[in-house]
């Protein structure tokens, strides 16, 4: 089992001089357990529930780091912009 | 009082059918609330709609009526330009015989309602989306535009400072509600538009579904935000108990283009009975940006981007690439400036972040392989060049080559500055799977679109016109399948050229404004709302509808010309929709 759990979007902006907490999606193996969902909101994810497979935080490098090594997290993604579909 | 009731049933008896619902449009349509507070452009005049009419007069020889300048029509018929305010008082006008709506000038929104069958399908089945939440996840809506008056429930807009709906990361932004709605504006315009096709009510430029009640979250479009938003929508229609389809009109590329991306998969999880998503295919039909080889040995793959001169008007100041392959598959990566000089070969890093910087000259460049699959199973690398202002001009190259494992085959995307369009761009391209998240998630229905219109007539009558190619699928409209040979998009509406809303916050080249309040757009953007406009109607009879049970619908009700029935198309999905 690799250690990478961060997608390259995430990679590359954690090797550019940062500071300040980084948004993310966290992308979940399964829902989380009732137990399971106090630890993710003790790790700052206030809205993780037992439903839903796509969480989203705004954390420190160090806190995703942390995060990154529970059993449920498949993989953490920087959030990223879309932008309208107009021609 | 009862003499003015009197007379307006007068001056409404001198009116065609058409006309007399106009005006009773129009009259419902004042919607007074507070000064717009953030607005920091000026508003554009009072959005007056002004109707075009054919005018019969006692006399033939008469020029004016109530100030109204007539002009000269087809035998005894005249035409006239009347604002609403006074198309009253210009057909109580003694002189005046007959006033009714213009047939022969159609509004495009005229054409593409029709075109998908939807006023045989609201006569026939006696539906207007009445009791079904339109959402639109946009740039925000015009609050006072009389084609949404009364039905704006809530916006939450998450550009502004508050509270926001939810307890997490939802708690950026504020939910307004009544006369504080006016405290978000959209400033683009195009949310509006796109909420103006789907759910406009006043005629000549009515939306698919006028009966539907709106919900709208003004996005800061980051992908979490987005999501957060459908959330909302979907649990505020929850607590009215009405069934919802939400409206995207919005993607990108940084995804693997197969519908396992959080934002793809997270949006298809929020699906489910009576809870639709609409979402547009993306305007990357004709853009090089997308290129496929395959790694079958040892001997690298290589992608050519061309970039344009770093003293141009059109230097890159960074461009990106967006790489994926198969999870059987290990691959090294690397990259070969326009002056020949390369990054070593990188292999898969096991420890995040995944990623190493190399200077090429004054471009830095970043390439990612994280040694992981991405829950879709597939392997991403990313590779990033910036610039000092702007990167070295020339031939760019990212060469991939197998490690080990089994041959696969290397899809990767550009990203480039969007503000300078073709800094960049792939030399050997490939036109499909463009489709890109959030259009390319499974529960989502995907929208392509049909040129029905390729030229118009600008408000100061001035003709207009377009490159486009009518009667057929547009030409920018992207294709799919997704990777790994998924169908998408679901179907084809209309999507250029199309007349709806004009937000009074936002900017606009007169040649786009059709009439006061109204302007031209294109793009799959203006399609998805179609579609999202007759799924609320569709929402209406069969409130528990499944994802699966209304794509069904439409594949039923689609047809991709000269092909059999039920054939897909990786342009026009199951074809143009006609309900």
């Amino acid at each position: 089992m690799s250690g990478a759990k961060f997608d390259p979007a995430l990679s590359l902006a954690l090797v550019r001089p940062h500071e300040g907490n980084v948004d993310v999606s966290v992308r979940l193996r399964s829902p989380l357990t009732p137990d399971e969902v106090g630890a993710f909101q003790q790790m700052g994810i206030a809205d993780a529930d037992t439903r839903r497979r796509v969480l989203f935080a705004c954390l420190p490098s160090d806190a995703l780091k942390a995060l990154a090594q529970h059993d449920k997290v498949a993989q953490l993604s920087l959030v990223r912009k879309m932008a309208p579909n107009i021609k | 009082m009862a003499s003015k009731s009197k007379a307006a049933v007068g001056g409404k008896n001198k009116m065609s059918a058409s006309l007399a619902v106009l005006l009773a449009s129009s009259e419902s349509a004042q919607v007074v609330g507070a000064k717009d507070l953030l607005s920091v452009r000026k508003r554009v005049p009072n959005l007056t709609p002004t109707y075009h009419v054919l005018v019969r007069c006692r006399d033939p020889q008469t020029k004016s009526i109530a100030g109204i300048k007539l002009a000269k029509g087809a035998g005894d018929v005249m035409t006239a330009l009347v604002p609403a305010s006074m198309l009253m008082e210009f057909a109580l006008n003694e002189k005046v015989e007959r006033v009714s709506a213009p047939r022969r000038l159609r509004p495009l929104m005229d054409i593409a309602g029709p075109l998908v069958g939807a006023p045989e399908y609201t006569a026939r089945n006696n539906v207007s989306g009445e009791g079904v939440i339109v959402g639109v996840v946009d740039t925000g809506i015009d609050v006072n535009h009389p084609a949404f008056a009364g039905r704006i429930l809530k916006i939450w807009d998450q550009e502004i400072a508050g509270e926001g709906p939810g307890t997490g990361y939802s708690k950026l932004g504020r939910v307004l509600t009544g006369a504080a709605m006016d405290a978000s504006a959209d400033m683009h315009g195009h949310g509006t538009h796109v909420a103006g096709i789907a759910s406009g009510a006043v005629a000549p430029f009515s939306g698919i579904a006028g009966g539907a009640g709106l919900i709208i979250v003004k996005t800061n479009f980051q992908n979490s935000a987005i999501v957060e938003g459908v959330r909302w929508i979907f649990d505020e229609a929850r607590k009215l108990g009405r069934p919802c389809v939400v409206n995207l009109s919005l993607g990108g590329h940084f995804d693997g283009h197969d519908g396992e991306d959080d934002t793809s998969v997270a949006i298809s999880d929020e699906c489910g009975p009576g809870r639709l998503v609409v979402a547009a295919a993306g305007n990357e039909g004709g853009d090089p940006i997308h290129a496929r080889q395959v790694v079958n040995s040892a001997q690298a793959v290589r992608f050519e981007i061309k970039v344009q001169p770093k003293r141009s008007n059109l230097s890159a100041p960074w461009f990106l690439i967006n790489g994926w392959y198969s999870g059987k598959t290990k691959c090294e990566v690397r990259v070969i400036s326009s002056t020949g000089a390369a990054t070593p070969w990188q292999g898969l890093l096991g420890t995040d972040p995944a990623a190493k910087t190399t200077m090429l000259g004054s471009d830095q460049v970043v390439v990612s392989t994280p040694d992981s699959v991405a829950p879709g199973g597939d392997r991403q690398f990313l590779v990033e060049v910036s610039g000092q202002g702007a990167v070295q001009g020339g031939l760019w190259k990212v060469e991939v080559r197998r490690k080990s494992g089994a041959a696969s085959d290397v899809d990767v995307w550009l990203l480039s500055d969007q503000e300078r369009y073709g800094s960049a761009e792939l030399v050997s391209p490939v036109f499909d799977t463009l489709i890109g998240s959030p259009g390319s998630g499974q529960k989502v229905v995907t929208v392509a679109s049909y040129t029905s219109r390729n030229q118009w007539t600008d408000i100061s009558g001035a003709p207009q016109s377009v490159g486009l190619a009518p009667d057929t699928v547009s030409e920018f409209s992207s294709p799919g399948p997704l990777r790994g040979g998924a169908l998408k998009p679901d179907v084809t509406a209309p999507g250029a050229m199309i007349a709806s809303c004009l937000s009074s916050a936002s900017s606009v080249d007169k040649s786009d404004v059709i009439a006061q309040g109204y302007r031209v757009m294109a793009g799959t953007s203006m399609a998805s709302p179609v579609v999202t406009g007759l799924l609320a109607l569709f929402l209406e009879t069969n409130p528990k509808a499944t994802p699966a049970q209304a794509k069904a619908w439409l594949k039923k009700n689609s047809a991709v010309p000269d092909s059999a029935p039920g054939a897909h198309d990786i342009k026009w999905g199951y074809g143009l929709i006609k309900v």
